[in-house]
C-alpha cells in the first residue's frame, strides 16, 4: 500500500515539476485595464435592456449605474493610455509571473469547489461536506488519519450547528 | 448623561459577555494562524449574528476584531511569520528575543501593550464620538453623498498601490450593489431574468466569496515553509517582566496609543501604518535605539499599542458618519445594516443607548482580551501549528452552510465561487478587492443620496458645492487625491 501511494506520490511530483517549469510574464496593468474596458462596454450596452425605464425625468434608475460604469471605462482608458506612454518611453511596467502549475492548482481548487456545489444539489450538507473534505485531503496530500477524522467530524458539526442551533435547513 | 447610563443598562447582561468572549476566543485563533486572517474570521461568523441583537453581534465582532490584532502578534513573535499584516512591525523585534528564549515575555509585552491601547483608543472613541455625532447631523444628503465619496476615495486610494486601480474597483463595487430591484422606481436592474436576483446580493454572499473563498483559492500559490514552534521556551515561567521594564515600555506605548488613534481615525489608513510609525518614532525617543531590531521590549510595546489603538480610533468615522476606517470595519458596518440600524449622522440620535453600550463594550472588549490572554496565551501559541490542509476544506465548508443560510438557496452559493472567481483574477491583475467591499457596503447609501440630491436641485450638480460643509468635503476629496498622487509619484 504504501509502495503504491510512493508511486502516485513520485507521478504527481514529476507533472508537477513538468508545469512548474512553464511560466509566463504579463503585463498586468495592460491586461487588467482591456478586461475592464470589455467589461464596462459590455455592461453599458446592455443598461438598455437590463435597466428599463418609462419616465422623461433626468434622473432615473440608470443614472447612477451608468455613471459607475463609465468611470471604470474611463479610468481603465487612462490606465491603459499611461501603459502606451510607458512602453513608448520604455520605462519599467509592472509584470506578473503566471505559472502554469498555480493555475492548474487554481482550476483544481475551483473544480473541488464547484463539485461541492453540485454534490449539494443531490445529497446531504454532511455527506457532501465529507465527501469534499476527503477530496480536498488527497488534493494536499495530507497522509496522517487524524486529519481524514477531524474532517469527518468538522463536517458533523458543522451541520449539526447550522440545522440545530442556527436553526437552518441545509441540503 | 442618560444615553450613557441607558447604554451601561443595555450592555450588562450574560449573553453580551459570552460572545464577547466567543468573539476574542475566535479572533486570536484567526489572527495567530498565519493564512487565516481577522477579514475571514468576521466574514465566517457574521451569519451567525443573524439571530443575535446588536449590541450582542457588535460585541461578538468588536471580540473578534480586536484580538486579531492581538493574535497576529503571536505567530509574528514565535514563528517570525505575521498573522496578521500589521504584525509584521512587531515581528522586528518579538522574533530576535524569542529566538534569545524570551518568547514569553515577548507575549506578555505585545498582550500589555495591546491592551493598553485598545482601551485608550475605546476612551477616546467614547468621548469624541458623540462630538462628531453632533457635527455630523447638521449634514444634508448632498453632504451625505461626499462623505461616502470621500471614504471611497481613500479607500481607493490606499488599498493596493494604485490610485486608478482603486477608483475602478471602487466603482465595479458601487455598480454591483444596484444589481437587484431599484427602491426608489420598484424597477429591475441587471437581473437578467433571474429571480434569485431581484433582491440583488446579499452583503454577507458577496463577502464570503471576495474574502473567503478566495483565500482558499488563493492556496494554489506556493505556500512558505511553516517554522516550528519552540514549546521548551513556552514553559519558561519566570520569563517576566520586571519593574524596570514595565517602566522602560511605558513612554513608547503613551506616544503609540496617541499616534494610534490620530492615524485610526483617518479612513483608509490603517493598523500597519500606524505599527510602522510608532515603531520609528519610539525609536527615536528611546535611550536604547540600538536594541530596536534587536529584540526591543520598546519596539513590541510601540507595535503592538499602536495596532490595538487603531480598533476604536477607526470606530469613530463609521459610527458618527458611515464611513469605514478598514475592511473588516466596513464589514461591520454591514453587520449594523443587518440589524436594520442605518450608519450615519441619525445613528447616535435614533438609537443613542445602543452607540453607548457599544462604545462601553469596547472597553470591556479589551479588559477580557488581557484575561484571555494572560492564562490561555500558552495554548493560543500551540494553534500556530494546525495544518492548512486541515482548516483549509473546514473553512470551505462553513462558508457554503453561511452562504446558503442567507436565503436557504443554492444560488447564492454559486454567487460566492462568482466573486471568488473575480477576486482571484482581479488580485493576481494587482487590483485590491477591499474598494469592492466599500462600493458594496456604501453603494446603496451612495446612490441613494446622490439621487435624492440631484432630484432637490431638478438635476444640477451645482448641489454638491451648495453649502460650506459640501464644499469642505469636496476639498478634502481633492487635497486626498493630490496627496494620494504625490506619494504615488514619490515612491515611483
Amino acid at each position: 500500500m504504501n509502495r503504491f501511494i510512493e508511486k502516485i506520490d513520485n507521478f504527481i511530483d514529476n507533472i508537477a515539476n513538468k508545469l512548474d517549469t512553464h511560466s509566463v510574464k504579463i503585463p498586468i496593468n495592460t491586461v487588467g485595464s482591456i478586461l475592464f474596458i470589455i467589461v464596462s462596454t459590455v455592461l453599458l450596452y446592455l443598461v438598455p435592456t437590463q435597466i428599463k425605464i418609462n419616465t422623461t425625468s433626468q434622473i432615473t434608475a440608470q443614472t447612477f449605474p451608468v455613471l459607475m460604469l463609465r468611470i471604470i471605462l474611463i479610468f481603465s482608458i487612462i490606465l491603459l493610455l499611461k501603459e502606451i506612454v510607458s512602453i513608448i518611453r520604455k520605462t519599467e511596467r509592472e509584470y506578473k509571473e503566471i505559472n502554469l502549475l498555480v493555475e492548474v492548482r487554481f482550476l483544481i481548487l475551483l473544480s473541488l469547489l464547484i463539485l461541492f456545489l453540485v454534490m449539494l444539489h443531490f445529497t446531504s450538507f454532511i455527506l457532501s461536506s465529507i465527501i469534499f473534505g476527503v477530496l480536498m485531503l488527497f488534493y494536499f496530500r495530507a497522509k496522517k488519519i487524524s486529519s481524514y477524522l477531524i474532517i469527518i467530524f468538522a463536517a458533523i458539526l458543522i451541520g449539526y450547528l447550522f440545522q440545530n442551533v442556527l436553526h437552518v435547513r441545509l441540503p | 448623561m442618560d444615553l450613557f447610563l441607558q447604554g451601561f443598562e443595555l450592555l450588562f447582561n450574560i449573553p453580551n459577555f459570552l460572545y464577547m468572549n466567543l468573539g476574542l476566543l475566535l479572533g486570536v485563533i484567526f489572527g495567530a494562524i498565519p493564512g487565516l486572517t481577522v477579514i475571514l474570521c468576521i466574514v465566517l461568523f457574521l451569519p451567525f449574528t443573524y439571530s443575535l441583537g446588536a449590541v450582542e453581534s457588535f460585541m461578538f465582532l468588536l471580540g473578534i476584531y480586536c484580538s486579531g490584532s492581538y493574535g497576529g502578534s503571536i505567530s509574528a513573535i514565535l514563528i517570525k511569520t505575521p498573522g496578521t499584516p500589521h504584525a509584521a512591525a512587531t515581528m522586528l523585534d518579538g522574533y530576535p528575543l524569542t529566538k534569545k528564549g524570551h518568547s514569553m515575555k515577548a507575549l506578555a509585552v505585545a498582550l500589555r501593550a495591546s491592551t493598553f491601547g485598545g482601551i485608550f483608543s475605546a476612551i477616546v472613541l467614547l468621548f469624541f464620538a458623540p462630538q462628531v455625532a453632533k457635527f455630523a447631523q447638521m449634514m444634508g444628503t448632498p453632504e451625505y453623498f461626499l462623505i461616502c465619496a470621500f471614504g471611497l476615495t481613500i479607500i481607493a486610494g490606499v488599498s493596493g498601490n494604485s490610485l486608478l486601480k482603486g477608483i475602478i474597483t471602487g466603482a465595479f463595487g458601487l455598480f454591483l450593489s444596484t444589481i437587484g430591484i431599484d427602491a426608489m422606481s420598484g424597477g429591475t436592474r441587471f437581473i437578467f431574468n433571474n429571480i434569485n436576483l431581484y433582491s440583488g446580493i446579499a452583503l454577507v454572499i458577496s463577502l464570503i466569496g471576495l474574502f473567503a473563498l478566495s483565500e482558499v483559492l488563493a492556496k494554489s500559490e506556493k505556500q512558505p515553509k511553516k517554522e516550528k514552534v519552540d514549546k521548551k521556551s513556552l514553559e519558561n515561567h519566570s520569563d517576566k517582566l520586571s519593574k524596570e521594564e514595565k517602566k522602560q515600555i511605558r513612554r513608547p506605548m503613551i506616544l503609540s496609543a496617541l499616534i494610534g488613534v490620530i492615524i485610526g481615525i483617518i479612513p483608509g489608513t490603517g493598523a500597519s501604518m500606524a505599527s510602522f510609525f510608532s515603531y520609528d518614532r519610539s525609536r527615536k525617543i528611546s535611550k536604547h535605539p540600538e536594541e530596536f531590531g534587536h529584540g526591543s521590549i520598546e519596539g513590541i510595546s510601540a507595535c503592538e499599542t499602536a495596532n490595538n489603538a487603531v480598533t476604536g480610533a477607526t470606530l469613530i468615522p463609521l459610527l458618527t458618519m458611515g464611513i469605514p476606517g478598514d475592511g473588516s470595519v466596513a464589514i461591520m458596518l454591514g453587520a449594523l445594516m443587518i440589524n436594520g440600524l442605518t450608519p450615519g449622522p441619525n445613528l447616535f440620535v435614533e438609537n443613542g443607548s445602543i452607540m453607548y453600550a457599544i462604545m462601553i463594550g469596547l472597553i470591556f472588549v479589551n479588559i477580557f482580551m488581557y484575561l484571555q490572554g494572560k492564562f490561555l496565551t500558552k495554548w493560543f501559541a500551540r494553534i500556530i501549528s494546525v495544518p492548512v490542509e486541515v482548516l483549509t476544506p473546514i473553512i470551505v465548508m462553513f462558508c457554503f452552510a453561511g452562504a446558503f443560510s442567507v436565503n436557504s438557496s443554492l444560488f447564492d452559493i454559486s454567487v460566492t465561487l462568482v466573486f471568488a472567481v473575480i477576486a482571484y483574477i482581479v488580485t493576481k491583475f494587482g487590483f485590491s478587492t477591499i474598494p469592492i467591499l466599500l462600493g458594496l457596503v456604501l453603494g446603496t447609501l451612495t446612490e441613494e443620496n446622490f439621487r435624492r440630491s440631484l432630484v432637490l436641485s431638478d438635476g444640477s450638480w451645482s448641489i454638491f458645492v451648495s453649502s460650506p460643509i459640501s464644499i469642505v468635503f469636496l476639498l478634502m476629496i481633492i487635497i486626498t487625491v493630490f496627496l494620494i498622487l504625490k506619494s504615488q509619484i514619490q515612491r515611483n
